[in-house]
């Protein structure tokens, strides 16, 4: 009895995995990517754009929701499933190229591909002076969105290219009223959101050039830190981390006047109920920084089609995939001469097209994330032990101290 | 009697204000399904949205493929609730009333495996079913339920306990074999356990998320509580349609749980008696 079952259950198996192999057979590759409902069926016209423009390669699209994206990816990488083609965070990067999971894009790269036509990110694109990745798109960070309707009610000019922190200060003092639950201004506490271009105005760095050592306590960053403090707790034009508890977007409420943050968060304020516009981050004592942050393209070192992947990737890459790409308005594209059909689709956000153009003129107001590996280790330790100092708990000098020393544990033990 | 009759008002009115807390995330959810999403943001945020945005529904319907995956939610919630009970009263009835060699090794070899986190057996669980040729299919959503449930064993192994041997040697005597005192004698006797594994497993299925997110490559295979995931992205959400889609996820356990109050009482009673 028992026997019956399970040679009944043997062959069952063996005829789904038969079926499995007999899909294969063309050259069929496999593309993932990560995001919501709106990003999918971006990536689905991508794919089906690339389909039906030739007949060599067909490729298949397999999608995850943000939040289980690495997961199912390290899960197919163990399983040797891996997708020929898929993207990548430059918080993974260094992790994953040192595992050798991507495929080596150098020849390629160097042969077949124009990088001076991209915005170019070397930390999520490049590791040990070999290329990985190709550029997808740009996330700029630090950038300034303000709201129209509150500073027309104060009777404030728009910010522009002559603000400093001191002009940013005066105009937050009076957009702020705490009576009726306005606020001048919000600098988020994250990284990319805001931490890291307050310090870099200060003249300070998270690391050392060479990304060895953390400069945490120097007196320049720690006069970025207390620039965030007082904000806080000194002009009061900027609300405790307590009251932003479950706001999970500030300049969505439409109770702050300034708001600094992502690239990425204009496609979500298309059809905000107030006017709004975006502005640079103000400049700071040693000048104005915004952060430039990427995703790309990469190859499985385990692909068998490299020549159907780098096809697909040249596609995508190119002013037709970026074009797409552009007017999806999911990202911003990585081929600079498609940035303005981004544009198109959003007047409000032309603030940031200025500013990606003055970039062009003077590439320093632009700079890239100190992505390491254990970035994600190391970024949360940051912001979880700074996190004391902006519930006022502990001073910025002795938050910037711990986080020194816990920083700096994981990466020297990330880099031994 | 007056006496009695303060006292339940008293306990009505604690009732009251202790329901208070409990149902108000779901008029929350409710509300917030019918706003536009700029006004999901707002602050101080509003319960009763000024001019309730229906469309939100009618639009969830054509963004997102909703009728399959109710369909994928239903069926794997039926199925996994039919293989567990089948599978999990078979093996229990092996460990009650049959004697075997290694019998008591095999059943702390079971317990153990509820000891174990899914995180520790996830990826080797994904590259057995990547060599089935599994993935992105509903198969190891459901097929794993026929193998049984730790737990359930358990449960169906302490409630065949206080069935007396008596019934099994006299039916060994008129002569029945093992299939027949199972389900002749034995599955008469288990409707409350049928009952409450069936039900727990169902809800269980219903709200697994992590499976088909892992498993699961095209949106439109997902289920409801997994596809809902994707009205989120890394930037932020659409949270006036999560919550719609939300509001009807819980539709069908509502009804369910209307439908099944009195099995659903009596089963958790059940469960503490046999501890």
């Amino acid at each position: 009895m028992l026997k019956k079952y399970f040679s009944i259950f043997f062959i069952v198996t063996i005829f789904l995995f038969g079926l499995s192999i007999a899909a294969y057979g063309k050259t069929t590759i496999t593309f993932m990517d990560w995001g919501d409902i709106f990003q999918i069926q971006t990536d689905q016209k991508l794919v089906d754009t690339f389909n039906k423009s030739q007949n060599d390669v067909f490729v298949v699209l397999q999608t995850t929701s943000w939040g289980a994206y690495f997961q199912t990816l390290q899960n197919r990488i163990a399983a040797n499933n891996a997708p020929d083609v898929f993207v990548m965070d430059g918080a993974y990067f260094d992790n994953f190229a040192k595992e050798g999971v991507f495929y080596d894009l150098t020849n390629l790269v160097k042969t077949d591909f124009d990088l001076s036509k991209y915005y170019f990110e070397p930390s999520v694109c490049e590791y040990n002076g070999n290329f990985y990745g190709v550029p997808r798109d740009i996330t700029i960070g630090g950038i300034m969105y303000y709201n129209k309707d509150l500073f027309d009610k104060a009777g404030i000019k728009y910010p522009d290219w002559d603000w400093t922190w001191q002009t940013w200060l005066e105009a937050a003092k009076k957009l702020t009223n705490q009576n009726e639950n306005k606020w001048g201004m919000y600098i988020p506490t994250y990284g990319e959101g805001g931490l890291y271009q307050i310090i870099w105005g200060a003249g300070g760095h998270i690391l050392n050039s060479d990304r060895t050592k953390f400069t945490l306590t120097s007196t320049n960053t720690l006069n970025g830190l207390q620039f965030m403090y007082d904000v806080r707790y000194k002009y009061n034009v900027n609300p405790s981390e307590s009251y932003m508890q479950g706001l999970s977007d500030p300049f969505m409420t439409g109770n702050f006047g300034t708001v600094l943050g992502l690239s990425s968060s204009i496609v979500g304020y298309k059809n905000l109920p107030f006017r709004w516009g975006i502005a640079p981050i103000p400049k700071g004592p040693y000048g104005r920084y915004m952060s430039v942050n990427q995703l790309a393209f990469v190859v499985s070192s385990r692909s068998k089609n490299i020549d159907a992947d780098w096809k697909f990737i040249k596609f995508l890459t190119g002013p037709e995939g970026q074009k797409i790409i552009a007017e999806a308005g999911e990202a911003i594209p990585a081929l600079k001469e498609e940035i303005p059909i981004y544009f198109n689709n959003f007047s409000n956000a032309s603030g940031l097209l200025e500013i990606l153009n003055k970039s062009n003129e003077d590439p320093s107001i632009l700079r890239t994330i100190p992505f390491t590996l254990s970035w994600y280790e190391w970024e949360n330790m940051l912001e979880s032990t700074l996190e004391y100092a902006w519930t006022n708990t502990m001073s910025p000098e002795k938050a910037a101290s711990i986080a020194q020393q816990s920083c700096q544990k994981i990466l020297d033990r990330a880099l031994k | 009697m007056r006496k009695n009759k303060s006292l339940s008002v008293i306990v009505f009115i604690v009732l009251l204000l202790g329901s208070i807390p409990m149902i108000l995330p779901f008029i929350w959810m409710v509300s917030t399904s019918l706003k536009s999403l700029s006004s999901t943001m707002i602050f101080p945020p509003e319960f009763f949205p000024k001019s309730p945005r229906w469309q939100n529904y009618t639009e969830l319907f054509s963004l997102v493929p909703i009728k399959d995956w109710f369909l994928n939610s239903i069926f794997l919630s039926v199925v996994n609730s039919v293989g567990i009970i089948i599978s999990s009263l078979i093996v229990a009835f092996g460990f009650v009333v049959l004697n075997f060699k290694f019998k008591d090794v095999l059943f702390i070899i079971l317990l153990s495996t509820m000891m174990i986190p899914f995180e520790a057996i996830m990826i080797p669980q994904y590259i057995l079913f990547n060599f089935f040729g599994w993935v992105n299919t509903l198969y190891p959503l459901w097929v794993p339920s026929f193998f049984g449930s730790a737990y359930m064993i358990f449960f169906a192994r302490q409630f065949f306990k206080t069935i007396s041997k008596n019934y099994v040697d006299a039916a060994k005597i008129d002569g029945a074999n093992y299939w027949q005192i199972f389900y002749k004698i034995f599955i008469p006797l288990s409707y409350p356990v049928i009952v409450t594994i069936g039900l727990l497993t169902f809800i269980n299925t219903w709200n697994y998320f992590l499976g088909p997110l892992i498993y699961l490559n095209t949106p439109s295979k997902m289920t409801i509580v997994s596809g809902l995931s994707f009205l989120s992205g890394q930037a932020f959400g659409y949270w006036n349609y999560i919550m719609a889609g939300s509001t009807l996820t819980i539709l069908p356990i509502i009804v369910l749980f209307l439908i099944t109050q009195k099995w659903i009482i009596s089963g958790i009673a059940l469960q503490g008696e046999l501890k």
